[in-house]
């Protein structure tokens, strides 16, 4: 196991160095002016050179890649031409809110995929399970950045339901910063009006984030759970006499479970992904909105440390999948 | 049954405290206004430094400038900070009012001002060219008691340097706090990228970034005492948000607004619209010395080629038809067009260029311009003109653009100033295409040197007479739009939604709105 461990870690670092390198030399290539962009159209000639002398853009590629690198080391990603912080300050910011995000719509995932699944797999072909179908079908092919706007259209304008956006009310301030996820925070600090304002600024986008990847979960679900109910240890539990619901959860949904998780794992990826467009809809201010506006105004050191946190988690969440096979399933050794 | 009665009970229970939780008395007796902005452009909010659009607009309610324009006016001066001035060649003497306090307290006295410009001039960000451009250094600008003495390399047109003054980058800054936060001799840059200690009608209390700025009445303020006493600019990025939320009552102001949604603004009770145009313009170029846009005959029938009412139509209305580089409610502005729409016209110029069937090039737009590029591209083609049209990102396009490398281009352009140099000199002045140019704006990035152009420029920047002045830019403007390589498809509006109990909110073609006038029902 330790091996396996050490072995993983290994690939993790390779993994993470390629995805610095190849972001590094992409943004770099392509034929734009990021000093240019942040400066803005009116700005003089001689200012944008000067600025690229100083940010060292008028060095060689090569050279410029080994000073990054250096940096890199000590998880210096450089200064933001945008917000003018360190790069890693910035990402100390964006990144808790996106994780807040994530985990919420996870966990609102996780429940109705998972249960939504196992019935459909169970009322095979009845009205659950086309009624299953339909909102897995809808979850799927519809686009996030038009989900967030039919919800903040349904649920905050007709309804009422859930804030237009953001991550507090505009009259209450954020708790004092200790992890950055404001639900903690606020706890921390005993301020639950914030608690509260956090949580319900975090449905929106969570319920967007959550139903795409419900749908996801809900199909791997029903699909291992139809495979797993026709194996004869199944009918063999029912001859026993056991009880329903403990053939379906501990007998089935056990041996079902290896590719929910597998898809819990990647569903986690997705939400990272998922997170640039859901959170410009409902201006969250999370690491996908920081993303694309790092993107959009050029913003290099800014787009390679959003990138590369994000491929940490996507490998990470992976890693974390895969050593979890073996506790779920004894006949798995690393 | 008794424990899931109680469950439902306690879950009744949650829930009611939750919804009271978020919707207990909000705001208490305080006037508050919430505006909803894409705020991602703003950088910094230090007057050295800010040089985005949103970012000055709120910057010219937070610290004094020496002078500004009167509300609602982009011509207009009046006295801010300085209560009068007095040129004298290539002097200029602001005499700074008395009795004037910084938000913390502090007085503003002269040696205020002349720290702050010397900080803008030291510092060297983007818009400190709007100061140094009249060869204004460190040692030009001195305090002499109640008053502040500005040395200038020539004595250029008051109208002009006043109208430079009335720019965010002259904002007043508190010496003694910008000092205190003084890191590695960036005079308080830093600090006050996020921070303000000015002597506008607001300070900046926080600002939490991609979040929400909250500005609060500045008590110290000399001027007409605010109405409300909180502004909160919200970030909302998209603009079908901000539609949504300004008809849902969640903020009072949709600032960016696209021009197809103000129907919907228009037909909902409650909410009203207020357009106004702006100093900006898109643009359409030609590169100046490769063929064959280097044949002034071919210039001529390419910009006879193009209907710019067809790209207003296609563009959907919400902006204003110019013709020239001097945008209309401008000083100097010139409204005849020297080279109208013609096809006919254009194919005998063709023909007379030496290209009888025709030619083929390349048309480069931002994807934010696609549509007009578009119409562009078939109005070309009608003449005889292949025409390639490539969308790219503007970031892309700016990179290629500053290498002289366009054929064709098209593009946006802003004045910084309400003067017509400040659009002059990027659409005209440009003595030589090669890096010894003192001006590598747009005539230059086009590779476009007109010396009689540039005579033209640098006479009227200098000239003190109002009346020729107006003379010079008008003869300056009709040579450029026969002669020259640009055609202007039309002068930008900005369109903002309402809400009915926002009052007296004034625009000018700046951009610029006066907070402190802003009124506010409850």
């Amino acid at each position: 196991m330790l091996k396996y461990v050490i072995k993983r870690l290994i690939l993790f670092v390779i993994v993470i160095f390629g995805v610095v390198t190849i972001t590094f030399f992409i943004s770099h290539v392509i034929p734009a002016d990021p000093v240019g962009a942040i400066l803005g159209e009116n700005a003089p000639q001689e200012l944008v050179e000067k600025m690229e002398r100083q940010l060292g853009l008028d060095l060689p590629l090569g050279q410029q890649y080994t000073r990054y690198l250096k940096g890199l080391i000590n998880w210096n990603f450089g200064i933001s031409l945008r917000t003018q912080k360190q790069v890693s300050e910035d990402l100390r910011v964006y990144f808790p809110a996106t994780m807040e995000l994530a985990f919420l719509a996870l966990f609102i995932a996780i429940i109705l995929g998972i249960s939504i699944g196992v019935i459909s797999a169970v009322k095979r072909n009845q009205w659950q399970d086309n009624a299953s179908r339909v909102f897995s079908l809808v979850g799927i092919s519809m686009p996030a950045f038009w989900l967030g706007l039919l919800f903040i259209l349904i649920l905050y304008y007709h309804l009422g339901l859930i804030p237009a956006g953001g991550r507090l009310s505009p009259h209450i301030s954020p708790p004092p910063m200790v992890s950055g996820l404001y639900l903690l925070d606020s706890l921390i600090a005993g301020q639950f009006r914030t608690f509260w304002d956090a949580l319900y600024h975090l449905l929106g986008p969570a319920l967007v984030l959550g139903w795409i990847q419900t749908a996801y979960i809900c199909r791997v679900t029903r699909s291992s759970m139809l495979e797993v109910l026709n194996e004869e240890y199944i009918r063999t539990a029912r001859v026993k006499g056991l009880r329903e619901r403990v053939v379906i959860f501990k007998h089935a949904f056990r041996n079902a479970s290896i590719p929910i998780l597998t898809m819990i794992g990647i569903s986690f990826g997705y939400m990272l992904e998922g997170s640039v467009l859901t959170e410009t809809v409902f201006g969250y201010p999370g690491l996908g909105r920081y993303a694309v506006n790092s993107f959009l105004s050029l913003d290099l050191n800014a787009v390679i440390g959003s990138v590369t946190l994000i491929a940490i988690c996507y490998a990470l969440s992976n890693l974390i999948v895969d050593l979890l096979y073996a506790a779920l399933d004894p006949r798995i050794k690393y | 049954m008794l424990k899931s009665k109680r469950t439902l009970i306690l879950s009744l229970m949650m829930t009611l405290a939750f919804v009271l939780a978020i919707s207990g008395g909000v705001y208490a007796a305080e006037k508050v206004m919430v505006i909803g902005m894409n705020t991602s452009p703003i950088v910094s909010l230090d007057p050295a430094k800010a040089y985005e659009f949103e970012g000055s607009w709120i910057l010219d309610n937070v610290y004094d400038k020496l002078v500004r324009f009167k509300p609602g006016s982009a011509s207009e001066i009046e006295p801010g900070i300085a209560e009068s001035w007095e040129f004298s060649g290539n002097n200029i003497t602001f005499t700074i009012r008395d009795g004037a306090k910084f938000s913390n307290g502090d007085p503003v006295d002269a040696e205020a001002v002349a720290y702050s410009l010397k900080r803008v001039v030291k510092l060297a960000q983007a818009p400190s060219w709007v100061i140094t451009q009249f060869g204004v250094t460190e040692d030009s600008i001195k305090a002499i008691g109640n008053k502040v003495q500005i040395i200038m390399d020539k004595a250029y047109s008051p109208s002009l340097v006043l109208s430079c003054m009335t720019y965010s980058v002259t904002g007043t800054v508190n010496p003694k706090v910008a000092e205190e936060h003084n890191v590695e001799g960036d005079m308080g840059m830093a600090y006050l990228t996020e921070n303000s200690v000015g002597s506008g009608p607001y300070k900046l209390v926080s600002w939490e970034r991609n979040q929400k700025l909250l500005f609060e009445v500045n008590e110290n303020y000399w001027g007409t005492k605010p109405e409300i006493d909180k502004i909160i600019i919200i970030d909302v990025p998209e603009s079908s948000s901000q539609l949504l939320q300004l008809k849902g009552g969640t903020i009072d102001v949709a600032w960016n607004l696209e021009h197809d949604q103000i129907p919907d603004v228009e037909k909902t009770k409650g909410v009203y619209t207020l357009s106004k145009p702006q100093f900006k313009l898109i643009y359409f170029g030609m590169n100046g010395q490769t063929p064959p846009t280097d044949n002034v005959l071919v210039r001529r029938a390419v910009k006879s080629a193009i209907d710019v009412e067809a790209v207003i139509k296609a563009v959907g209305g919400g902006v204003t038809e110019l013709h020239t580089f001097i945008p209309k409610g401008m000083f100097a502005y010139y409204d005849g067009e020297e080279v109208p729409y013609n096809p006919e016209k254009a194919k005998e110029l063709l023909a007379e260029a030496g290209y009888p069937n025709g030619f083929e090039i390349t048309l480069t737009v931002p994807d934010f311009l696609s549509t007009e590029g578009t119409v562009v591209k078939s109005y070309l083609e009608q003449v005889g003109i292949k025409t390639n049209l490539e969308v790219i990102a503007y970031t892309t396009l700016l990179g290629k653009y500053r290498e002289q490398g366009l054929e064709l281009v098209m593009a946006r352009w802003g004045a910084d100033y309400a003067d017509p140099d400040a659009n002059a000199k990027p659409f005209a002045h440009c003595r030589t295409t090669s890096d010894e140019a003192t001006i590598k704006q747009l005539a230059w990035r086009n590779a476009y040197a007109n010396p009689e152009f540039t005579d033209m420029v640098e006479k009227a920047a200098f000239i003190q007479d109002r009346d020729e002045r107006e003379k010079v830019y008008l003869e300056l403007q009709k040579k450029w739009q026969s002669d020259g390589i640009f055609k202007i498809l039309y002068q930008m509006t900005i369109q903002l939604g309402l809400n009915d109990r926002v009052g007296n909110f004034i625009l000018n073609e700046l951009t610029q709105t006066p907070w402190e006038l802003i009124t506010l029902k409850d």
